[in-house]
This record gives C-alpha cells, structure tokens and sequence, in this order.
C-alpha cells in the first residue's frame, strides 16, 4: 500500500469521526427576545436540546443524525477492510458520495426551515441561525470526498495503451538514443558491399 | 452480448432517469382530520400543495431536496456517457460511484425525514391535536428505485476493470534479450576466418 492511500485511509477515517461528531453538535437554532427575556430553541439532528417555547412554535429536529452515521460506517467499516482486501476500497468512495448526499440534504432542509421561520409574521423578529453541526458536516463531506479518492488504486499512465493505434514500445533501462548521423564508425568496415544488420533498417521490420 | 460496462452505463442512466422524475412527482401527502375541515398537503421534493388552498396554494417543500438529485443525476448521466465511449474510465467510474452514492444519501435522507415526520404526527392526538395521516407516493417510489438502480449501476462499473488486461495481448510484443550489446550503425567486424570458410 503506498503512502498516498495510508493518508488517504486515516483521513477516510477522520472524516467519518467529524461526521459523526457533528450529529451531535447544534444543526440550528431560533431565538427572540420578549420584554428582556432571551427565549430559545436548539436541537443536533437527534433530538430538542433546548425548548423555552414549550412547543408553540411547531419545531422539531431535522433528522440527518441516522444517515450521516450510516454513511461514516460505510466508509469507516470500508477503510478497515481494504487494510485486508483492497477491493474494499470502494466502500470508501460510495461512503463519502452517501455522506455528500447526506451533508447537502441537510443543508437544504436547514435553510428551508430558517427561511420558513424567517417569514413568519411576527411582532418581534426571530433571529434563526444555522448551527455548527451542519457546518461541521459539509467539512466532513468535502474531506471525506477527497480523502476517499486519495484511498482508491489510480491508473498508471503507461497502461492506457489506444487498441487501434500505433504501438510504441520502449525498452525498460535503454535511454540511449542514436545521434541524427549515427554512432562514430570505431571498426572501418572491410567489405562496404555487406548487408546492413536488420534491425537497423525500418522497412524490414514493418514487413515482419 | 452486452458487456457489464454497458449494462452498468445502462442501469446509471436508469437510475439517474427514475430520480428526476421521481423528484418532480407526488412523494408523500398527509391528511388532517379533527380539527376544522379536512386539510391535505401534497408534496414532492420542490414545492408543497394545500388542498383547500391556503393564502398561498403553494409553498416551497420543508424537504426541499429537488436540486441535489438533478446535480447527482447530471453527474451519473456524464459518468455513464464517458463509460460507453470508452474514455477516462477511472474518472467515469470515480464519478459514478460517488454521484450514485450521493443520490442514495440524498434519497435516503429524504426518507428518513419524512418517516420521521409520521412518527412525530402520530403523538399529536394524544396531545389534544388533529389526527394526521401519512400516504406515501409514487415519487418516493420511484426515488428509492433510482438510487438503488444508480448504486448497482456504479458497482457493476467498477468491477469491468478486470477484464481490460487480455485484450492487449494480440499486440506488437517486444523481447529483449539479455545481452545489452547494440549492434552499431555499419554492422559487427567480420573475421577473416569466416571468408575463408565460404
């Protein structure tokens, strides 16, 4: 295993951590204040950390907290595997795709429920803020992305050979190449009339 | 017959196809009863339908997911396009997986969310409130087949890799032998010995 999929493995890792961290961390918030009181209400994508509404105001959490730890098993449990068997490693990939998908849902569903409490008429205007657990997600998400691809088998350059085209080989270990006007004669030829050796000429090998 | 990198492009379009349309199509709808008239809200993943129609009849969807699933969708149909011609298959298949992934993260959040809506629902009468019913739609159907469809599609993909290496064996096969003497340009000097034998 090369060094750039061992990083890649620990980072895999490491995004599953931020991911599943930032389930439990606040995913939005709705506060006012009524005649110098402070009302509240938090919750993480599992469950209402803090209610001072006592319900009125119909809100509840998002829940993203089941699939965001769904996704960073997939790539935690894929990332462990692919130590053993390495066709595991597209766990890891389909892990992060699912923890994306899972980062921007929750995105859209937090910003449509600030929006919404945003256009509530109201006497006194709600301030409604999008918590550190999202943001924490999206990190996860991008570093998870990117840690995933770091992890997976990438192709070597020389094996995309094009099928109908002319095929060129080099030989491994000779640089050498002939200077335009040859190589320096050492030996003078004693018989000039004798046949140049084959493979110095093109056109016969083209013929085999 | 048709290769597995066909069938995989194939069942990614499939997929792709399935979740667009299930996004603009009816994903679940809830009845209030108990309270004043009977009310319905019809959603899919953009905008949401009140039946009879409120000030507004129709307000963005609380879930409202439609762009991610066109996004993944796009990037599955580009991965799948690039699988049947043949070009940047690990980019293709990289895509795939990840898009496919990201559309069954997307999906399946969805879903989450809304089953989770119908258990909140079910302690409101409990509580004094109106009686809540929770009908799943062809959309979230058709949503949940596109992505399982689109993650076969983006597995079958990644396993064609194995089969690449055979087809290069019909071609040009260099030998070099273990002797790393070049024959110089006017050939090898011949020994006299040699003419004599003639």
């Amino acid at each position: 295993m090369t060094t750039r999929r061992v990083f890649g493995a620990v980072l895999v890792l490491v995004a599953a951590g931020l991911a599943v961290a930032a389930t439990f961390l606040s995913a939005y918030a709705v506060q006012v204040r009524v005649q110098g009181r402070t009302l509240r209400y938090e919750a993480t994508s599992w469950v209402t950390e803090r209610d001072d509404f006592r319900g009125a105001l119909m809100l509840g959490p998002i829940e993203f907290g089941e699939p965001a730890v769904g996704a960073a098993l997939v790539m935690a449990l894929a990332t462990v595997l692919a130590f053993r068997m390495p066709a595991a490693r597209v766990g890891s990939l389909l892990g992060a795709g699912l923890l994306t998908g899972v980062a921007w849902s929750a995105v859209a569903s937090v910003q449509g429920t600030v929006q919404k409490v945003r256009e509530l008429e109201s006497p006194v205007p709600f301030d409604v803020e999008q918590g550190d657990g999202v943001t924490l997600l999206i990190v996860a998400a991008g570093v998870g992305v990117v840690a995933a691809v770091l992890h997976q088998e990438l192709p070597r350059r020389t094996a995309e050979v094009p099928a109908d085209g002319v095929v060129i080989h080099q030989i491994e270990g000779d640089e050498s190449e002939t200077p335009p006007y040859g190589f320096p004669v050492i030996v003078e030829p004693q018989e000039p009339k004798k046949e140049p050796h084959e493979e110095s000429d093109p056109q016969e090998q083209k013929s085999d | 017959m048709i290769d597995r990198g066909r069938i995989a492009a194939l069942l990614l379009m499939l997929g792709a196809g399935l979740a667009v349309v299930g996004s603009f199509e009816e994903t679940y709808r809830t009845i209030y009863r108990g309270i004043g008239p009977e009310r319905t809200y019809t959603t899919n993943m953009w905008i949401v339908v009140s039946s009879p129609p409120s000030l507004l009849p129709e307000n963005d969807a609380y879930y409202a997911v439609g762009w991610p699933v066109i996004a993944m969708a796009v990037l599955m149909v580009m991965a799948a396009v690039l699988l049947l011609l043949r070009r940047s298959g690990t980019v293709a298949k990289t895509v795939a997986l990840a898009a496919a992934g990201a559309l069954a993260g997307v999906v399946l959040t969805y879903w989450v969310q809304v089953r989770h809506e119908e258990e909140m629902m079910t302690d409101w009468p409990a509580q004094g409130g109106p009686t809540v019913q929770l009908d799943l739609l062809v959309g979230m159907y058709l949503l949940l087949a596109g992505a399982v469809i689109g993650l076969v599609g983006a597995v079958l993909a990644q396993r064609k890799q194995e089969e690449q290496p055979q087809e290069q064996e019909e071609d040009v096969v260099v030998h070099q032998l273990d002797a790393d003497d070049d024959t110089p340009p006017f050939g090898i000097a011949i020994q006299e010995q040699d003419q004599e034998a003639r």
